[in-house]
């Protein structure tokens, strides 16, 4: 065949076409070099290290990133992230996204300056301000909204953040008046209210992982996301190979085959929402056999025998409670796990000492998560692990120097004393500090009242929060939003302002860690570079906006910047006199020993002799602080643990009360209709113990016949790390591979339903749908279809809107409405056959 | 002289032989052991102590309470376990499976099972299939019996091994 010009070209056209089509993809990839310091050729120059804190997730894993700074320029560049060797929880080692933050950094698409919007909203038009020009329009807005009595009207919603970036903005608005300071970190409201009703304490749960000999994990990705990623699986190294002659057994109950189940001895499969009802089953048993710890039991805990409150009536205890209703065999029905798995698991954790179980969000996120928190938890305290070694504790914060009272004047007063816009301590989310997943339902009705301006600092609810994933256009309702993000993403694209924020690589911060195993922990981040544009670090923002208001707002926040205010902070480290500036094992382990001898020999005899090792160093703890007193661990009503737990009942029924119950109170009985309000089902002394509430899902079984579940790989963080390609080329460990986003099914199931592995399938929920690769795995319930969590953004960046999708798109508004928790798991869907 | 060894082959018999052909009376309850089995639960789940001590042991009221507290089944002897509760009174089993209490045999669940790895039915027969208490043990104990698969695995068969 001859081959003509025309129908050469004719060809090649249609090739040329095809390939450039199908590149898209593949020319994404290619780009990725851009996104690194590879963009940035470091020239010859002096190798530099900088102490420093991640930020890619809630981990708080010291860092150390290296940096060469141009002979001929005296540029400093940042070249590498590794672990820090002196920070107690990453310990020299780092994982995937720890090393991916330069991508943050050097994100191509990180937006540059201040923006003023100069289209319609989500138009992608912007121009370019200064930040006198930026700053003077945000003060402006603020104070007529506080001129006009609207002050009540500015909502901030914050993410995941800790230490004095939240303080800050919270003392902002508390000077400004309004008491709408709303958390997307909801997730953890359930794990808050465990600590304050079973133990009458304001910190968060923490874990002795390492020296477990048996652990029982319930929903919890360890060696996936979690609080703290590289902690967990440290530690899981350790329980598992780090003492001659010691191998710690693990268990894990989920309804997927997840990398923690897979690696763990036994996987347990369980019907999503059940694991309160398990729990209560190896309570049983461990009961019923007498396995308990009855020295810990008698002498510190309250509510296991019945007992008589102070006007006489008798009240169910625990063991009544647990004989009569949770016998193996009816768990076994509700769970799915069989009869013998129960009563064999029972025995083992009860055998095994020290024995711990823990409960992640495959427990919490239910609409009965506070409850299976409370059954997992009540395992410990049947066998001697709360506040022991290789048991649960409260995790301590570190001594930073408080900041100064704010003196309220009368608007702010005013504006305090207004209801809050989402719904914390109604009803609707009667025990919870802050529902964002109750705030979308109050921008569609405009009730208590309509918002008036917006914050938006390091959240990003269009994507992450269900209610407002499915329907942005609810910032429509807010006339007036300013983001301080530094990635154009999905809620910032709503806003009228962006004040860029530096990313974690260049700015001051403190650390506060979370959830470790109860020492404070505080590292301290600092910048390793030059801020590489025109942001501005967020708490400098808030301080000149506060005083550009000026008068009382302005007087609460006496500090030049905010490296002045970190100081400040830290130097009630400096000044509490205990612990020490991270450094070698071998020296933690000398002051560990003087502090067991009484003796504290500091390092340092200025504050300034001080500031510059922890600065070389990356930050301060005390390994000192052991599990505690059991008069300081336990401030509940009763002085012990309470199985009872005697708050509850003025939380449920009382919910904008929400200070403790005085010692010896009586709980009296709650309401039916506060009950009923709140969507609990148990009645009468129940409501008091862990029990099990049957769990409420959104969808009719025989139209949606499976339940959604939804999980964290370990290197997709949402939000922070959407544009970081490194990321999105790491596989989940599961079935599938990188840069693309998949639902996982039951062979089974799949068979029935006529689909084969790698189909396009429609997820379809209630609430919308979503589009997937179905992968096939005998690694899931049959009854459950789970989709990993962090593609499929709309905006962000040229990576991160290159693949995925975003599940919260089906997520329905089910919740935990005694908790105030959203119910993330509670969305029942079909799958078909796109 | 042939009768009396007749009587003394007799009482020889019964002397000895009582041993290899226990006699049970009626078991307190008339056990299904292939409905249990059916639904999941292994041995040691009732034998508690299999894997962990010398003697397996029978299942106490507790353990049966476990599941059957309330009723679950259509059986009537299911009653008769919230009956002994009521009343207070422990289950006594008819034990079938011992070795010959002259023989001063020590004999441990605990190695053979966690560390021979044998299986329950090896020993102790098909009483999975059962589904009422046989009336005498599936399997008879003689020293043949022990010293076939100890020699077979070679395991120790000294004397001092296990008559103690």
């Amino acid at each position: 065949m001859k081959l003509s010009r025309r129908s050469f070209l004719g060809w090649s056209g249609a090739v040329a076409t095809a390939l450039a089509a199908g590149c898209q993809r593949l020319r994404t990839v290619a780009d990725v070099g851009e996104a690194t310091y590879e963009a940035e050729v470091p020239p010859q120059g002096l190798e530099g290290w900088v102490a420093s804190v991640c930020q890619q997730c809630t981990g708080g894993c010291g860092i150390l990133v290296r940096t060469i700074t141009g002979i001929e320029d005296g540029k400093k560049r940042a070249v590498k992230i590794e672990g820090n060797p002196y920070h107690p929880i990453s310990r020299g080692t780092l994982c995937p996204k720890g090393v991916a933050g330069l991508q943050a950094l050097y994100d191509p698409d990180r937006i540059k300056g201040p923006l003023k919007r100069s289209g319609p909203r989500g138009s992608g038009q912007w121009v370019s301000i200064g930040w006198d020009e930026a700053l003077a329009m945000t003060a402006d807005r603020l104070r007529d909204l506080r001129a006009r009595g609207d002050a009540h009207t500015l909502v901030a919603i914050a993410g995941q953040v800790r230490g004095l970036m939240p303080a800050l903005l919270q003392r902002f608005l508390g000077a400004y008046g309004s008491p709408n300071y709303v958390s997307t970190a909801s997730g953890c409201e359930t794990s808050r209210q465990l600590m304050r009703f079973t133990q009458g304490l304001d910190e968060p749960i923490a874990y002795d992982l390492e020296r477990a000999s048996y652990v029982l994990a319930f929903g919890a990705g360890l060696l996936e996301a979690g609080w703290s990623p590289v902690r967990q699986v440290r530690a899981f190294a350790h329980l598992r190979q780090g003492t001659p002659g010691r191998r710690a057994r693990v268990v894990h109950v989920d309804p997927r085959l997840s990398v923690s189940a897979a690696k763990a001895d036994e996987w347990v499969p369980i019907r999503p929402g059940t694991d309160g009802a398990l729990a209560l089953g190896i309570a049983h048993v461990i009961v019923s056999e007498g396995l308990y710890d009855k020295a810990f039991v008698d002498e510190r805990t309250f509510g296991f025998e019945d007992w008589r409150d102070a006007a006489g009536p008798a009240r169910l205890g625990f063991k009544s409670l647990v004989l009569a209703e949770y016998r193996p065999e009816a768990m076994a029905a509700i769970t799915g796990v069989p009869i013998a798995t129960i009563v064999r698991v029972a025995r083992e954790f009860a055998a095994a000492r020290p024995a711990l179980a823990l409960g992640g969000s495959g427990a919490s996120l239910h609409s009965n998560g506070l409850y299976n928190r409370l059954a997992i938890q009540a395992l410990n305290a049947l066998v001697g692990s709360v506040e022991a070694p290789g048991g649960t504790t409260a995790q301590r914060r570190p001594p930073v120097a408080p900041m100064p009272p704010v003196r309220r004047d009368a608007v702010a007063g005013r504006g305090l004393a207004m209801p809050r816009l989402d719904g914390a301590g109604t009803d609707r989310a009667a025990l919870a500090a802050s529902a964002v997943h109750v705030l979308s339902e109050g921008l569609r009705t405009g009730k208590p009242y309509p918002p008036g301006a917006l914050l938006l600092y390091y959240a990003n609810p269009a994507y992450s929060s269900p209610g407002f994933a499915r329907a942005p256009e609810l910032f429509e309702q807010i006339p007036f939003i300013v983001s301080f993000s530094p990635f154009m993403d999905e809620t910032t694209r709503h806003a009228d302002l962006v004040l860029p924020d530096h990313t974690y690589l260049e700015r001051w911060q403190d650390d506060p860690v979370e959830a470790v195993w109860g020492s404070p922990v505080l590292g301290l981040r600092q910048p390793a570079v030059e801020p590489r544009h025109q942001t501005r670090h967020t708490g400098d923002v808030i301080i000149q906006l506060a005083r550009a208001l000026g008068g009382a707002v302005a007087e609460a926040f006496p500090w030049k910047d905010f490296p002045d205010l970190l100081r400040a902070a830290f130097q009630g480290v400096a000044e509490a006199r205990r612990g020490l500036i991270m450094t070698t094992p071998f020296e933690e382990a000398r002051q560990r020993r003087q502090a067991e001898a009484g003796f504290w020999i500091p390092s340092y005899k200025t504050f300034d002799e001080f500031w510059s090792q922890i600065a070389e160093r990356g930050g301060w703890w005390d390994p000192a602080d052991l599990p505690r007193d059991p008069t300081e661990a336990f401030r509940t009503p009763s002085g012990k643990y309470e199985f009872f737990c005697l708050g509850l009942g003025l939380g449920l029924e009382h919910p904008a009360r929400r200070a403790p119950a005085r010692r010896g109170a009586d709980p009296g009985t709650i309401p039916e209709a506060a009950l009923t309000a709140l969507g609990v089902a148990a009645r009468g002394d129940k409501v008091f113990l862990p029990h099990y509430e049957p769990p409420r899902f959104t969808g009719d079984p025989k139209e949606f016949p499976l339940h959604l579940i939804t999980y964290k790989p370990m290197a997709l963080m949402g939000s922070r790390t959407a544009n970081q390609p490194w990321l999105a080329e790491i596989p989940a460990g599961g079935p599938a591979g990188a840069w693309e986003a998949w639902v996982e099914i039951n062979p089974e199931t799949a068979h029935r339903l006529g689909l084969h592995d790698r189909d396009s399938v429609w997820v379809e929920s209630p609430a919308g749908k979503v589009r997937l690769r179905a992968r096939l795995t005998a690694g899931v319930h049959p009854d459950v279809a789970a989709v990993p969590y962090g593609g499929g953004h709309e905006a962000g960046g040229r990576w991160a809107e290159a693949w995925g999708a975003n599940p919260n798109r089906v997520v329905a508004d089910e919740s935990d409405r005694a908790a105030g928790a959203p119910a993330l798991m509670a969305t029942r869907v079909r799958i078909t056959k796109v | 002289m042939r009768r009396g060894a007749v009587m003394l082959a007799g009482a020889l018999f019964l002397l000895f032989g009582w041993a290899a052909t226990a006699v049970a009376g009626e078991q307190p309850i008339a056990f299904n052991h292939k409905a249990h089995v059916s639904k999941g639960l292994d041995c040691a789940i009732c034998h508690r102590y299999v894997r962990e001590q010398a003697f397996a042991s029978l299942p106490t009221l507790q353990t049966c309470l476990m599941c059957h507290a309330a009723k679950i089944s259509q059986n009537p002897e299911e009653g008769k376990i919230r009956e002994f509760a009521a009343k207070n009174e422990p289950l006594r089993w008819v034990r079938l499976y011992r070795l010959a209490p002259n023989a001063a045999a020590y004999f441990s669940h605990r190695r053979h099972v966690t560390l021979g790895k044998i299986e329950c039915a090896t020993c102790h027969g098909p009483m999975a299939e059962r589904t009422t208490p046989p009336l005498k043990a599936l399997v008879s104990f003689s020293m043949d019996f022990c010293l076939d698969c100890h020699q077979q695995k070679q395991i120790t068969t000294a004397c001092v091994a296990c008559h103690r």
